[in-house]
């Protein structure tokens, strides 16, 4: 186990899943449906996992500052925005 | 056995003509993702509606299925970087969860209509069926990418072409896990 959790591959895929159980878990508080805070706390948890498949699975980690940064911009400012749309 | 499964610093995976397309496909999707969240906000009770005929759990479980594919895959292309044998058995992995991702929209799209839950059936549904739909246009992609990739292994398990190829095949199959991420969370969680 120890020598699985040094591998940054795994250590990732770990926390996605991680994170994607913790946002479907707020499904079952109640008031769900209605409290905005929650809707967009999900899209910035969403965005967080989309910034770790780019960095890590898709080695953007590695990548030139320049590609790195243009993702992380995008990743920043789309979840930004969805997030902000929440609470239309 | 320590592994060196990382790239080169400053190193582009695949090739840079790929992330232009991988840009671009971001943009467009951002801006449906715009589109469908002003319209959410200017109708919630007949989205929360829509959502409600949803079944979340093969949602969670498409989103597991993309993950560990994505997870596979990078597997196979730090497995290539090093000579193991075990690539082409982590790609049809891969591949096998994309299949299963598959399998499972078609159920879930199966239920929907066989409820009256069709693509005009409301504006929720209209977007369900738009998104899901192109996002499965791209997993039929990625699936032909990574069948093709597959494919450059021989029977020793040795990748046969350049580095670039499993890594820009691997990068196409990450870009459809991480749209279907936001899809998920727009769709099935907010």
């Amino acid at each position: 186990m120890a020598s699985f959790l040094r591998d940054r591959i795994n250590l990732a895929w770990l926390v996605l899943v991680g994170a994607t159980l913790l946002s479907f878990a707020t499904l079952s508080l109640p008031g769900h449906a209605t409290v905005r805070a929650l809707g967009a706390a999900n899209v910035v948890i969403a965005f967080a996992k989309v910034w770790l498949v780019g960095h890590e699975f898709m080695e953007l980690r590695r990548a030139p500052a320049w590609l790195r940064r243009l993702f992380t911009g995008w990743a920043c400012f789309a979840g930004a925005a969805l997030a902000g749309l929440c609470w239309l | 056995m320590s592994t060196e499964t990382k790239a080169q610093d400053g190193h582009i995976p695949g090739e840079p003509g790929l992330w232009v397309m991988i840009f671009g496909d971001l943009a467009a999707f951002s801006a449906f993702f715009v589109v469908y969240m002003v319209a959410y906000a200017g109708a919630r009770p007949e989205f929360a509606a829509g959502q409600a005929t949803l079944d979340r759990n093969l949602g969670l479980l498409n989103t597991l299925l993309l993950l560990t594919g994505s997870w596979f895959v990078a597997r196979a292309v730090a497995a290539v970087r090093v000579g193991a044998r075990s690539g082409r058995g982590l790609v049809t992995a891969g591949i096998g969860c994309g299949l299963g991702f598959v399998a499972i929209k078609a159920l879930e799209w199966h239920d929907r209509i066989a409820a009256g839950l069709t693509l005009n059936s409301s504006a929720f549904s209209i977007y369900y069926f738009t998104f899901t739909g192109i996002h499965l246009v791209h997993v039929f992609i990625g699936l032909g990418v990574l069948t093709f990739v597959r494919s450059r292994f021989d029977d020793e398990g040795r990748f046969v072409a350049g580095h670039g190829l499993i890594e820009g095949g691997a990068a196409f199959w990450h870009l459809v896990d991480l749209l279907w991420l936001v899809i998920f969370a727009l769709l099935y969680l907010v």
